[in-house]
């Protein structure tokens, strides 16, 4: 097991050299950094006194040899836009982001479960049914005109919830309720289809041979095993919300890491791209290994070997 | 349901396997509400192609007099008379017309996009399955790399690199997407590598390529249009995503996405200008994602066979109506059950009486009869060997006197199970359950599926005390580590904390066995207990169960197809045929002289010590189909003993002797054949 661990680990920092290589190359040699900053009607020299002041003017070696000995020491440069260092200005948006993906994640996971067991304990009921809307709303869903439309009934109509902000608690259930909608959907849909495929396991006979509980035969003996599928969903899920944490950020002014990715892009600033990169790559990073340890605690197959 | 009837429903299962516009087209007059977003895919894709003469107004058109128009506001500009039905934006564009355009603008996002990415998808995938080997390694290494970050960063960051517009759009959607159709290809391409078609066409010298795209590619459409609805659906909901962002389509071709950003600064006093735009992808994407869903039951007969699960009332049959069970005997009142005699069931004090059982499984193919009319007894200290064919009904008849068939498909459709005077099939659920366990237990043929693997063996045990005493968990483990001790499990103490996969064949069914005797059962029921095991165990577990029964004084019910098996421990044998007791009577007298030919051909098919044999004789033809059982006795299509009676009248159980009984019209030839 922490064999297992070791190694997963030294993946990871494998892969995270990679994807950081692949973003500084690709940076330079398809875009080019200064062009871009300047914009299509930029005057040539104009792009040429950048590149030198920046250094992109030097060969892309010793470009990467420069940018691999700040990226150990954590220094990707300053931000043009904000003319700032880039890695600190992605980590103080960190809080908020992982904030709002906790409350999501807190608020959808239990409930898809229960509705997806529900469902499956009962093929073809009402809640069934209603798992099938769900998952098929939650992939259907808008998120940004979802959030929209949730302000301008409960904030803009009732006034009962504020627009936009983070100063309370009060602001995270807009944001979080549109970002749980496609988690909800999907982990709803998967716990269903895990239950019925466990429901139909020789061991849920026994179980009703042995004069168990219908309730505890779901709850205990189904679910438990139902949970691996599911908690490897749950971890993509978590890592998806990045997605949407982009967009509804971006409706809520919610100040996380995916309002300032759309800043980072849209004022084309490589060193802040450069170090959301590497802040996003080490949250996923993290989830999957999170997933991995959950997984291998839940499946005695995997925890003795 | 046993494993031989799962395989007899697949073999009714209609290969439909691809879509063709018949199957499509039958399925539409089956699921008549799919015409709604059918229609509405229709008509978005009428509006996206003939948006410049549909459209009331010009997109571009501004008129800054009807800024923030609100919706059915009768006013006409100078350049048309149609009222702007939907309101006009803050610039004074008609908003209908811009939404139709923008249906224009979504539609070729999406389908260019899923053109570009399914085609590198798709070509990946089939040279990744077909040719296997590096390149399968590094293809399948990039998809699950590439799948493991959030596509809306990567495809900002490309964007950052490339810039927005349409074809880049295209492009970021190309380089984004297409690890999906590579995933679903590859596989399916694995798969049908080694059907024989493709072996055959690699057989007769085809080319690869020929091989690749005559051969597989066909076969892959049906999985592959499911994908792609669903891809557009998601590109769409991207782009507009990215639009909304700013970083897609831009400014002044009309967008859905842009059209809803426009409209989030006036929130507060134009309503219209989100709800409109953001319910036209709202609707688009929900149509695509439903017929993508619905493609897949048209394509795929498993995902049908849920479809019906949920809505089971289609396929009722009129013959099975009747669920609750029925308590009079059947219609054929003049057969003599001489095992139970009707009419001496309430005098005589039996622990387990089951009495003209009958189980259906209903099926979209159809109505499969399991159990036909099953009758026996079983007394205290009594061994009955249940003995028949795989398929015959015989795990079917114990699940039903369990009360945990799987339902559905499976519905007892008639007879009484009396377990101490009490019928069974009346009472209510929860005191059903309560019985389970506590006074008829069971245990299975294979106890590695039977176990949870998410559980100590310990825990396992346990939970029968806990369920049914009450007892606490420390007393219960205790109690549970006693019991392993009793089936003779070696270390228990240490072992009760060991999981089913830690233990060899014949400790786990220790371990069934251990939880089923826990309470002290007056009936154990053993369904092939040693079948999934070799050989040398089955006699150990035998012996075991043997001993149990004399040390407890149960009942006990063995289900076997393996006459070897119970030759030393049963004293009775019911032989079932095509779900109905065929034979049955104290097992040496059977084993001396059978009475029907069907016991005859089973013991004259396994290899036997006592008596001197030339060879062994299997059983001609196959077992019946349940769907339909042969007319008069459904044994005579296999028969060497058949007259022309048999095919038309069905034999009754005659008596053949005291306790002994047989459905065979030649009971007496076979005898003295024997």
């Amino acid at each position: 097991m922490a064999r297992y661990v070791v190694r997963r680990f030294i993946q990871s920092i494998f892969v995270l050299v990679v994807v950081l290589s692949l973003v500084f190359f690709a940076g330079r040699v398809i875009g080019n950094p200064a062009a871009l900053i300047l914009g299509p009607e930029a005057r040539a020299e104009d792009v040429k006194t950048l590149e030198e002041r920046f250094g992109y003017d030097q060969p892309l070696l010793v470009q990467f040899g420069r940018y691999a000995r700040g990226v150990v020491a954590g220094d990707f440069g300053n931000s043009w836009w904000q003319r700032r260092p880039a890695l600190p200005m992605a980590l103080e948006r960190l809080p908020a982001t992982l904030n709002l993906a906790a409350v999501t994640m807190l608020f959808a996971l239990p409930l898809a479960m229960i509705l997806g067991s529900l469902a499956a304990w009962k093929p073809g009921s009402l809640i069934d049914k209603g798992v099938n809307v769900l998952s098929l709303t939650g992939a259907s869903a808008v998120d940004f005109w979802v959030g929209l439309m949730l302000i301008l009934f409960f904030a803009v109509q009732l006034r009962w919830l504020p627009t936009s902000g983070s100063d309370s608690l009060k602001f995270v259930i807009l944001p979080a309720l549109t970002l749980a909608l496609r988690p909800l959907g999907r982990v709803a849909q998967v716990t269903r289809s895990a239950m019925l495929e466990q429901m139909s396991k020789p061991y849920i006979k026994t179980a009703r041979a042995k004069g168990i509980r219908e309730r505890k035969i779901v709850l205990g003996h189904a679910l438990k095993n139902a949970f691996i599928p599911i908690i490897t969903l749950s971890g993509d899920e978590a890592v998806s919300t990045l997605n949407g944490a982009v967009v509804v950020e971006t409706v809520f002014a919610w100040p996380g890491l995916g309002l300032l990715i759309v800043s980072a892009v849209t004022n084309r600033d490589l060193p802040l791209i450069e170090a959301l990169v590497f802040v996003v790559a080490i949250l996923i990073i993290v989830t999957n290994l999170l997933v991995d340890l959950t997984y291998s605690y839940l499946d005695p197959k995997v925890r003795y070997g | 349901m046993t494993a031989s009837d799962r395989a007899g429903l697949r073999d009714l299962e209609e290969p439909v396997r691809l879509i063709t516009a018949r199957s499509v087209l039958g399925a539409l007059l089956r699921d008549r509400l799919m015409l709604f977003p059918l229609l509405f895919l229709v008509v978005l894709a009428v509006t996206a192609i003939g948006a410049d003469f549909l459209a009331p107004h010009d997109p571009f058109d501004q008129n800054l007099r009807l800024r923030n128009l609100p919706p059915m506001t009768a006013s006409a500009s100078e350049t048309s008379k149609f009222p702007y039905v939907l309101g006009a934006d803050p610039l004074g564009r008609d908003l209908l017309s811009r939404l139709m355009h923008g249906a224009r603008v979504s539609l070729a996002v999406g389908l260019s996009s899923v053109i570009a990415s399914g085609t590198i998808g798709i070509l990946l995938g089939l040279v990744a399955g077909y040719y296997r080997g590096w390149l399968d390694d590094i293809v399948m290494r990039g998809v699950d790399a590439l799948m493991g970050i959030p596509g809306l960063l990567l495809a900002l960051f490309i964007l950052y690199l490339v810039g927005a517009g349409f074809w880049n759009l295209v492009l970021v959607f190309a380089l984004t997407r297409w690890m999906i159709y590579t995933r679903v290809t590859r596989g399916m391409t694995l798969s049908f590598r080694e059907q024989p078609f493709v072996e055959g066409a690699q057989t007769i010298g085809c080319s690869d390529s020929r091989i690749i795209f005559r051969h597989i590619l066909p076969n892959l459409v049906p999985p592959i249009l499911v994908l792609v609805t669903l891809e557009i659906a998601i590109v769409i909901l991207a782009e507009a995503g990215l639009s909304f962002l700013g970083l897609g389509i831009q400014p002044p071709a009309p967008s859905w996405g842009r059209m809803v950003a426009t409209g989030r600064d006036y929130i507060t006093n134009a309503w219209w200008l989100i709800t409109f735009p953001g319910l036209a992808i709202l609707l688009t994407a929900l149509t695509l994602n439903l017929m993508a869903t619905w493609l897949r039951t048209v394509s795929d007969p498993t995902q049908r066979w849920r479809w019906f699960t949920g809505r089971s009332e289609q396929f009722h049959d009129p013959e099975t109506e009747i669920v609750v069970p029925r308590r009079e005997q059947s219609s054929r009142g003049s057969m003599d059950i001489s095992t139970s005699p009707p009419g001496t069931a309430a005098d005589v004090h039996h622990l387990l009486e089951v009495i003209d059982l009958r189980v259906k499984f209903r099926t979209p193919y159809g109505v499969l009869n399991a159990v036909n009319g099953v009758s026996y007894t079983l007394n205290r200290g009594e061994t009955l060997a249940i003995l028949g064919e795989s398929g015959s009904g015989k795990t079917v008849s114990a699940e039903a006197v369990m009360g945990i068939l799987d339902s559905p498909p499976a519905f007892v459709t008639g007879g009484s199970v009396l377990f101490d005077g009490v019928d069974l099939l009346l009472v209510s659920q929860s005191r059903r359950r309560r019985l389970c366990g506590e006074k008829i237990a069971m245990i299975f043929q294979d106890p590695l599926s039977a176990l949870n693997p998410a559980y100590t063996v310990g825990s396992q045990i346990a939970g029968m005390f806990q369920e049914h005493r009450g007892t606490s968990k420390r007393e219960a483990i205790a109690k549970a580590i006693e019991l392993m001790e009793r089936v003779r499990i070696p270390s228990a103490r240490e072992r009760a904390q060991d999981y089913p996969h830690q233990f060899s064949g014949g400790m786990r069914q220790r371990v069934m066995i251990a939880s089923a005797i826990a309470l002290d059962p007056d009936v154990l029921i053993a369904d092939e207990p040693t079948t999934a095991l070799d050989v040398t165990v089955q006699a150990q577990i035998m012996e075991l169960l043997a001993e149990l029964q004399v040390e407890t004084g149960m009942g006990l019910i063995l289900i076997t197809h393996d006459l070897g098996v119970v030759a030393d421990v049963a004293d009775y044998v019911a032989v079932m045929y095509a779900g109905k007791i065929v034979e049955s009577g104290p097992i040496a007298e059977i084993y001396k002289r059978p009475a029907h030919p069907y016991t005859k051909g089973l013991l004259a098919s396994i290899p036997r010590a006592d008596q001197k044999m030339e060879y062994l004789q299997p059983i001609s033809g196959a077992p019946p189909n349940l769907q339909s059982i042969p007319s008069g006795c459904p044994f005579h299509p296999r028969c060497a003993f058949v007259v022309d009676r048999c095919f038309v009248e069905p034999p009754p159980l005659y008596k053949v002797r005291q306790e002994r009984s047989s459905s065979c019209h030649r009971f007496e030839d076979v005898m003295h054949a024997s």
